[in-house]
């Protein structure tokens, strides 16, 4: 693998970083000469994943907010590592609410989980130390 | 992201254009809000939406509850295959009508 291979954003998560990361998530993806239906999933699940970073991780109050994205290929397979220093959260087993049935039952959460199970060809979640560390795979 | 509306036999058309994200989703809540907290029978082209995330569906969702709520009438249509495939995925189209396009729309309002 060469340099070229690997990218690294650092962002702090507050809201106008959401686009910041989903546009870097598609350019990397682009730029690793993946197609565009791999870019389009590469860029939802970030935006999922910096979403629920950005919302929930830290204390309202907290001012250091790290959270760094990094995106690889090897073959025709990418992958994108989330990682912060929030509470603990694991996107692979959190409790998504019940499909509803009816849209006056329709619940605001959890959408997001569901978008990023569904366009991952794979994720893993890990807590090491106070980190969080999230890789999803691509392709 | 931008948004039009449009008053077709009674069915209030709106067409969002652009990426229906965080950022989308916060340029327009409140027009869109407004607007379909007005109205019964509304129809939303998401012909020109070329990517849609969960912050983007949250206005969907809200939109249509306060309307059946109220008994009124909310239908998407248009979409492309790669939105139609997120808005499947979230669990949207089993409590929100998608059909192909603007016919169909009135048809499904009724």
């Amino acid at each position: 693998m060469t340099l070229s291979d690997e990218r690294h954003l650092d962002l702090s998560a507050a809201k106008d970083c959401i686009i910041a990361a989903a546009d870097w998530a598609e350019a990397a993806i682009t730029g690793f000469g993946l197609n565009a239906d791999l870019a389009f999933a590469a860029r939802l699940c970030v935006e999922e994943a910096v979403t629920n970073i950005v919302r929930y991780a830290y204390e309202e109050e907290a001012t250091a907010r790290p959270l760094s994205l990094s995106a690889s290929v090897f073959g025709g397979q990418a992958m994108i590592i989330v990682e912060d220093k929030g509470r603990p959260f694991d996107p692979l087993t959190a409790e998504i609410p019940a499909r509803e049935g009816h849209i006056l039952d329709a619940t605001i959460g959890g959408r997001g989980l569901r978008l990023m199970r569904a366009f991952t060809s794979g994720m893993t979640y890990e807590r090491l130390g106070d980190h969080n560390r999230l890789m999803m795979a691509f392709g | 992201m931008n948004m039009t509306v449009e008053e077709l036999n009674g069915i209030s058309r709106i067409a969002l254009v652009g990426k229906l994200d965080a950022q989308g989703a916060e340029a327009v809540e409140l027009q869109f809000t407004a607007i379909t907290g007005h109205r019964d029978r509304v129809a939303i082209d998401l012909g020109a939406v070329e990517y849609i995330a969960s912050m983007g569906i949250r206005i969907l969702v809200m939109a249509g509850k306060t309307m059946a709520r109220r008994g009124g009438k909310l239908v998407l249509f248009g979409t492309s295959e790669a939105v139609a495939k997120v808005l499947t995925a979230s669990g949207l189209t089993e409590i929100m009508p998608l059909v192909g396009a603007w016919d169909a729309a009135v048809a499904a309002i009724g």
